[in-house]
């Protein structure tokens, strides 16, 4: 489809305007520029609302231009009305829509017609002038580009960021459908769930019905087994396709994680380096600390000893002088002297009497020993000073040492700190990158090997449900041969069987050939684009995933989503993709309320001249600035070139340029 | 009983064709498509070569 010409009346700010556009296949870009405000997106929204109504567009208040709406009076009825001329396989077509608007007290409403209709389509074959039926409108539409398309051919700001934001997750919209119809793979896979659909409803469930419905109780129940097992293995062979993609898709990454680490060798031998002068450190820290324990606790215990050995020396130097005499006797207290002059009997077995010299000498005594026997106190501290000098002769010394000890410990862990950091320096945080690959090559190690148990469990089912399936399909065959109806249901039933294995292994050879395809080219294009390789996946839901690890700025997103769109415009036209098996696909026109602020004036440059390349017609809406950037870039290929004029917020038109 | 090959052939291809119709102009439904598709089993099964 190519779309010639679009004429817009009191469609919001665009009371009567109209824009012709480029047919030419060379020069096949129309250029339009606007201000901001001045209405490029209510354009892109008037292809959508033509085509497809109220529901395929996001503006959801009235969309009778509003000058137009306050002029309104209570009789009056007004109309907003699009009209799309194209050209469809050979054919002119006018596709016209309109809603009417009345007044009602104060509000304007809409006014339906005499059928009941809000809105009102219309198309006319102008090759063969004659109006379409009601039943022909939309299967035409669809056959010029099915709604569910429409988003990424009427494509705009909005969309580009919500596709954009996805991009890396893996979580957007599943756009498998989309692409597959684009691409030409939807009448296989309809074919291959008519065929075949599970329980729900398809050819093979028929035949089964048909046959279990004359054979009594005993082919329902084999039916239903069969049925069972069918299920079990269908649901097998999905986990196992699904997780054997999973396996792949990390074998990848691991290789990937693998090579990172390979290049950075030589940051892992500086780690090693790094941790083994930790560890040295570590160790001296240790010893060190220990050291310091037992010095506190060596001069803290020795410390009074310490200071009172000068008092102690003076004490014992002045003693001499004094020259005491120890006249004690040992063993010997002043309270056996006492009890022996109070028994008048010594141990000798002598009397003491009183006045005695004996008892003189007794009394003498009790002058010298314990508990008066200064000398033998004296006795007594001399040893203890002389032993606690001689003890304290290596206190200092110890300590000294000690301290020197802890000194060079101390000087050693300086230096190790000192190799540490230069390594630090010399790693750039890279050591951080190689610490995050090997987690990373940890956990896909681990979960590969638990992937592979689950694989190993998975396939032995498969294989006891196949043997199962054969039984119960052998049963089932000794069953029918005794009845002949039965035999020929039978036979096309094993026809539609066979028949849905060879479509499922030619879909599965086709999407995995346009998977492959469209992931070369995504990178291709993308590379192209930005400027710069970047490496990006397609996973099942056709969605782009980015095998880079860094996150992607914002004009790596869009070029991403440009390079989709590209991408899928470009393998649905591309012949050499077509054969017997894919569908028939039309050409399609991209009409683009470009945002391309985000890009730079090269990517512009890029943009402006890719596109017009791969899409057939182009129709561009875009900001004034970037619009002379691609009015430069795109001069060859601008067929038609316009500006909106905006006189007010409810008015705008558009003037006109030829290129 | 024996598929024939040449049978099989016919069946795949006439009914690819019939859904590559069926995705470009949407004019049938499920029931209606499995419907087409077991007349083309059926009569290609008791086509006589």
């Amino acid at each position: 489809m190519k779309i010639r010409k679009i004429v817009l009346h009191n469609f919001r700010q665009y009371k009567n305007s109209e824009i012709e556009f480029s047919m030419d296949p060379v020069r096949n870009v129309t250029l339009v520029k606007g201000v901001g405000g001045s209405g490029k997106t209510t354009l892109t929204e008037a292809f959508r609302w033509c085509l497809y109504g109220s529901n395929a567009i996001a503006f959801k208040e009235l969309l009778l231009n509003r000058d137009v709406e306050n002029l309104l009076n209570d009789k009056g009825i007004v109309f907003t009305e699009v009209e799309l001329y194209v050209e469809h396989r050979g054919n002119r077509y006018l596709i016209r829509r309109r809603v009417s608007y009345k007044r009602r007290n104060t509000k304007v409403v809409v006014a339906t017609n005499k059928a009941g209709d809000r809105e009102e389509l219309i198309i006319i074959n102008e090759t063969t002038n004659r109006e379409l039926s009601e039943d022909e409108l939309y299967p035409l539409i669809h056959e010029m580009i099915p709604k569910d398309l429409a988003e990424y051919f009427f494509f705009d700001g909005e969309h580009m960021k919500s596709m954009a934001s996805n991009i890396n997750s893996g979580k957007g919209k599943d756009v498998g459908a989309v692409v597959k119809n684009l691409v030409g793979l939807s009448s296989l896979e309809e074919l291959k769930k008519h065929l075949y659909n599970g329980s729900a409803s398809s050819v093979m469930k028929d035949y089964t019905v048909d046959i279990d419905s004359t054979g009594g109780e005993n082919f329902k129940k084999n039916s239903q087994e069969i049925n069972r097992y069918q299920l079990l293995i269908d649901d097998t062979e999905k986990k196992l396709k699904e997780n054997r993609n999973h396996y792949t898709k990390w074998q990848n990454d691991l290789m990937d994680v693998k090579n990172e680490l390979a290049n950075m060798k030589s940051i892992e031998t500086l780690m090693a380096q790094r941790n083994e002068e930790e560890n040295k450190r570590d160790r001296a820290k240790e010893k060190r600390i220990a050291k310091e324990g037992k010095y506190i606790k060596f001069f803290s215990n020795n410390l009074y000893s310490f200071l009172s050995r000068k008092l102690y020396e003076n004490v014992l130097g002045s003693l001499d002088e004094l020259k005491i005499e120890n006249y004690g006797v040992p063993d010997v207290t002043d309270e056996t002297i006492k009890y022996i002059m109070k028994h008048h009997h010594c141990i000798c077995g002598n009397k003491i009497l009183d006045g005695s010299e004996e008892e003189k000498e007794l009394k003498k005594l009790l002058e010298y020993i314990p508990p008066k026997s200064c000398g033998t106190m004296i006795a007594d501290f001399c040893d203890k000073a002389h032993e606690e000098i001689e003890n304290n002769n290596e206190y200092v010394t110890t300590l000294t040492d000690d301290i020197s000890e802890i000194d060079e410990l101390r000087l050693f862990e300086t230096e190790c700190d000192n190799t540490i950091l230069n390594y630090i320096e010399t790693m750039n945080h890279q050591d951080e990158e190689v610490e995050k690959l090997n987690q990373r090559r940890s956990a896909l190690e681990k979960n590969m090997e638990q992937l592979m148990n689950n694989f190993q469990q998975w396939s032995e089912k498969l294989g006891e449900y196949q043997h199962e399936l054969e039984l119960k399909e052998t049963e089932r065959k000794r069953m029918i041969a005794s009845n002949k109806s039965k035999i020929q249901t039978q036979l096309y039933y094993d026809y539609a069987k066979q028949l849905q294995k060879t479509v499922d292994k030619i879909y599965k050879e086709q999407e995995s050939n346009i998977r492959n395809s469209f992931e070369e080219k995504v990178n291709q294009l993308f590379y192209e684009i930005f400027g710069e390789k970047f490496t990006f996946s397609v996973n099942n839901k056709y969605n782009i995933v980015s095998n880079e690890r860094l996150e992607l700025s914002t004009s790596q997103r869009y070029s991403v989503v440009l390079a989709f769109i590209a991408t899928t415009i470009d393998m649905a036209r591309k012949k050499e993709n077509k054969n017997e098996y894919l569908d028939n696909i039309v050409n399609y026109p991209l009409v683009m309320d470009a945002p391309l602020s985000a890009f730079s004036k090269k990517q512009i440059k890029n943009i402006s001249e890719l596109m017009p390349e791969i899409v057939e017609q182009l129709i561009i809406f875009i900001k004034d600035t970037d619009g002379d950037y691609v009015e430069e870039y795109m001069k060859d290929q601008i067929g038609k070139n316009y500006t909106i004029a905006s006189k007010t917020k409810t008015y705008s038109y558009i003037e006109g340029v030829e290129a | 009983m024996e598929l024939e090959r040449e049978k099989f052939n016919r069946m795949l291809m006439r009914m690819i064709k019939v859904e590559k119709e069926n995705v470009k102009n949407k004019q049938y439904k499920n029931r209606e498509m499995i419907e087409i598709l077991k007349g083309i089993i059926e009569e290609e099964v008791n086509r006589e070569n």
